[in-house]
């Protein structure tokens, strides 16, 4: 049993928290670089979220209010065991509303309501490297970030452009910030691209398993990669509306009916969609 | 026994890191940290708070003529003292003539661009952070371009910083720290330009 009766106070001990604190700061000040940190064991397995969680324990106090999705989803077995280790180790508060929470711990969305001043998103990242794809030597692309030498990674997306009519990549759509660091934004949606962009709220990004720390600090310039005749283009719900709640326009998860073959949508953020339903 | 002050290690670094967090984020905008630092009985209470917040045996940090501060951080959070070269943390706990702050500036670690993160941090003491001289203030954390007020002081140490022109991602993170213990910060990346 996790309890404060057993830990210190959000489980991690107040070195371990020093030292993550110390690297979010230097991630605000250097935003999309990607700062190492020693990552600690969990009771979790890596790349269950670790890092994510690292973060989120190392700044939650007793005034904050906590909220956990995973996939847009609050109630899926990831966000609800976070919750649950997180409140078991800190007595905060959890909460559906996105609007409420003063943090939002996320794995693969960002939910559908902007965030505001004040509040902080803490997105759970497996591999944080954009440059992964094209090159599998650590050493390397952290030499490419420090020379700015991005020309592979458009050759990437220009030889994917060429194969496919169109750039490929879904989720985890390399973008640029501030017009210096190559950034994986996690594996978020395209759609949930545009939302880093001059955003209100403070994006802090914890990769567990790869030990990195990075930030998207509020009001901040994140452009996808693309080119100028072949522009970035998000995933497209025209037409498409949530069953439950009529929402369009929103991030839809597309479900089958296994009986009948049905097609049907409802909205990813099940928090968003609660709401409007009144829930 | 006697407390030599009530400052919790637990929960007021928590809350000092907050303000820290949310004053990096947005870059000269004040929070303060009076809650905690009032914990200290000290005149460099604020100072302090920022320093437990902030310190501990894995990072070196240099106090500028202030031998006292120094061997009291030292005592309080483990942190290896170091030249000025070497340190992560560079803090100054009364103002400063320029030059002085300038020789700081100019030999601080300013981090690689392969590890910018290896730089320092300045916590620069002022009497307070609010004065009459205007600036124009960009970058990340700061919606489109806005006007700032602050003292002559902090005016100067941060035309010096912006003359160091440093190549980012390398550069120095200012945090100023008043008599009241408001914090404000101004990371390597914001731009300033002065109003007349």
């Amino acid at each position: 049993m996790i309890d404060q009766k057993h830990y210190n106070f959000a489980f991690l001990d107040e070195n371990s928290k020093r030292e993550i604190r110390r690297c979010i700061l230097k991630a605000i000040a250097i935003p999309g670089y990607q700062v190492p940190f020693g990552s600690r064991e969990l009771p979790i397995g890596r790349g269950w979220g670790t890092g994510g969680i690292q973060v989120t324990l190392s700044i939650i106090g007793n005034d904050d209010l906590l909220k956990v999705i995973d996939q847009g989803s609050d109630d899926s077995v990831n966000a609800i065991n976070i919750k649950k280790f997180v409140n078991s180790t800190t007595d905060v508060l959890v909460t559906n509303d996105s609007e409420k929470a003063t943090i939002i711990q996320t794995r693969h969305r960002i939910p559908e309501i902007p965030l505001k001043e004040g509040q902080v998103l803490v997105l759970q990242v497996p591999i944080p490297e954009p440059l992964r794809i094209i090159e599998p030597k650590e050493a390397t692309t952290k030499k490419m970030h420090a020379q700015c030498e991005y020309s592979p990674m458009w050759l990437y997306l220009y030889e994917d452009l060429l194969r496919c009519g169109k750039i490929g990549i879904g989720a985890e759509y390399p973008v640029t910030v501030e017009n210096r660091y190559v950034m994986n934004p996690s594996p978020i949606p395209r759609y949930d691209v545009p939302k880093l962009n001059q955003a209100e709220g403070l994006y802090l990004f914890g990769a567990g398993r790869e030990k990195k720390i990075y930030a998207i600090p509020p009001y901040t310039d994140v452009t996808p990669l693309s080119f100028s005749d072949a522009p970035f283009e998000t995933e497209d719900f025209r037409g498409k509306v949530c069953r439950l709640c009529g929402a369009k326009g929103v991030y839809l998860d597309e479900l089958f009916d296994e009986k009948t073959g049905e097609q049907f949508y409802e909205c990813s953020d099940t928090g968003f969609c609660a709401k409007r339903r009144g829930e | 026994m006697d407390k030599v002050f009530d400052f919790d290690f637990t929960f007021d670094t928590q809350k000092v890191f907050r303000n820290l967090m949310e004053a990096m984020a947005r870059p000269l905008t004040q929070y303060s940290i009076s809650e905690s630092a009032n914990r200290f009985q000290d005149k460099n209470k604020a100072i302090l708070a920022l320093g437990c917040t902030l310190l501990d045996n894995e990072v070196s940090f240099y106090v500028e003529m202030d031998s006292v501060l120094q061997s009291t951080l030292s005592d309080y959070t483990m942190a290896k003292t170091s030249g000025i070269e070497e340190a992560d943390y560079i803090i100054t706990s009364s103002h400063l003539n320029y030059a002085t702050i300038n020789i700081l500036l100019e030999n601080a670690k300013q981090g690689t661009l392969a590890d910018p993160q290896t730089s320092a941090t300045f916590i620069i003491f002022c009497d307070t952070l609010n004065g009459d001289v205007t600036f124009t203030l960009e970058g990340p954390g700061v919606n489109g371009i806005e006007k700032v007020k602050t003292t002559e002081y902090i005016a100067e140490i941060l035309k010096l910083h912006s003359g160091q022109d440093y190549e980012y991602p390398c550069g120095i993170d200012l945090i100023f720290v008043s008599n009241d213990a408001d914090i404000m910060a101004f990371p390597r990346l914001c731009k300033i330009r002065e109003v007349f």
